[in-house]
């Protein structure tokens, strides 16, 4: 029923997916770990992983539901830590064309901050972006990232150190490939170095002032305010 | 296997956060068009994010600004970052950089 070029291009999807998969295999562990121990059921972290889907977000919910921290508390500190959505999904709307609104909603509802680095670095040479290779990305990220949840949950404090074998890095790494990717195929190296600059002295900033989860959202306004603003 | 009301509370509204912060913005500019301005703002954000994920996750710990609580992932990130621009290679750069950490960990 499905024919071939679109599961071609699903898996093609899943394959660009691999780096990312395996980042997030370590980390949804250690955070099902974490669940677990903050006193949620493997139900309830099946259900998490399912539908909040977000690795920072999750740990702040694993920290505050240890303390019993009221839901409107929890719920009102993933709203910012989150925030960063609105612009990533603003963003990626650009990579795509003529999408459909159950489309637009699968690609919208499963982003995050490493799919859409890839989506990025995809869209540098297949611009408009493939909807079905984004929908392989999609799933197959959500996929690993809700088994490393579970089986933290389960396995908990059976296995020692996940973090041991460094796996958690593949994340930062991945983030450093994708930056240095859009460093040399932007073609605006002099103005993309000091956009990373400003960033780099606003999250700083933000942090040392408190600011936070919503250090990442601002620094990256302030960067690309300051991007449009030299590029004229 | 149980789901009490604390955490179902927890999950549900969590979710509801967090989707409609993904989903409006590609949903809305999937029918209308980005005006102008936007987009020439938002071709600059993904190299904005990219950088701050990184400050994020290489010199702050605990909310705070520190080098030492990153420090393996600091040295970690000096090989990764050569292999990044000089291999261009995803692959290569992921298992360097995780090598590199897990060495790192291992003996120190």
């Amino acid at each position: 029923m499905v024919d071939i070029k679109q599961r071609t291009l699903y898996i093609s999807g899943v394959k660009d997916c691999v780096p990312t998969i395996l980042g997030y295999i370590s980390v949804s562990f250690a955070c099902g770990v974490l669940l677990k121990t903050a006193g949620m059921s493997v139900l309830e972290i099946f259900l998490l992983s399912l539908l909040l889907y977000a690795g920072s977000g999750q740990f702040i919910v694993a920290a505050m539901f240890a303390l019993r921290t009221p839901a409107s508390a929890i719920i009102f500190t993933v709203f910012f830590v989150n925030l960063r959505h609105l612009l990533l999904s603003s963003s990626v709307a650009g990579n795509f064309c003529a999408l459909k609104p159950w489309q637009s909603y699968l690609v919208g509802c499963e982003l995050t901050d490493e799919t859409f680095g890839l989506a990025t670095v995809k869209s540098i040479k297949h611009n408009p972006l493939n909807f079905t290779w984004m929908l392989g990305v999609n799933n197959s990220a959500h996929l690993s990232w809700l088994t490393g949840n579970v089986l933290g949950g389960i396995l908990g404090g059976l296995i020692p150190s996940p973090t041991a074998l460094g796996l958690d890095f593949a994340i930062v790494a991945m983030f450093a490939g994708i930056l240095v990717t859009q460093l040399t195929s932007n073609n605006r190296f002099n103005k993309d170095v000091v956009i990373i600059a400003v960033t780099i002295l606003s999250m700083l900033l933000f942090t040392i002032l408190n600011f936070s989860y919503l250090s990442i959202v601002l620094s990256t306004i302030v960067g690309a305010t300051v991007g449009m603003v030299i590029t004229k | 296997m149980t789901v009490t009301a604390y955490g179902l509370a927890v999950i549900i509204g969590c979710c509801l956060v967090t989707l409609i912060p993904r989903i409006t913005p590609i949903m809305l500019f999937s029918k209308f068009k980005i005006p102008e301005g936007l987009s020439k703002w938002l071709a600059h954000v993904p190299v904005a994010v990219m950088t701050a994920l990184l400050v994020n996750e290489l010199l702050i710990a605990d909310g705070k600004v520190s080098v030492s609580g990153n420090l393996y992932e600091l040295i970690a990130a000096v090989p990764t970052f050569i292999v990044a621009i000089k291999t261009k290679s995803p692959i290569f750069t992921v298992a360097v950089g995780v090598i590199s950490l897990m060495l790192l960990r291992m003996f120190f």
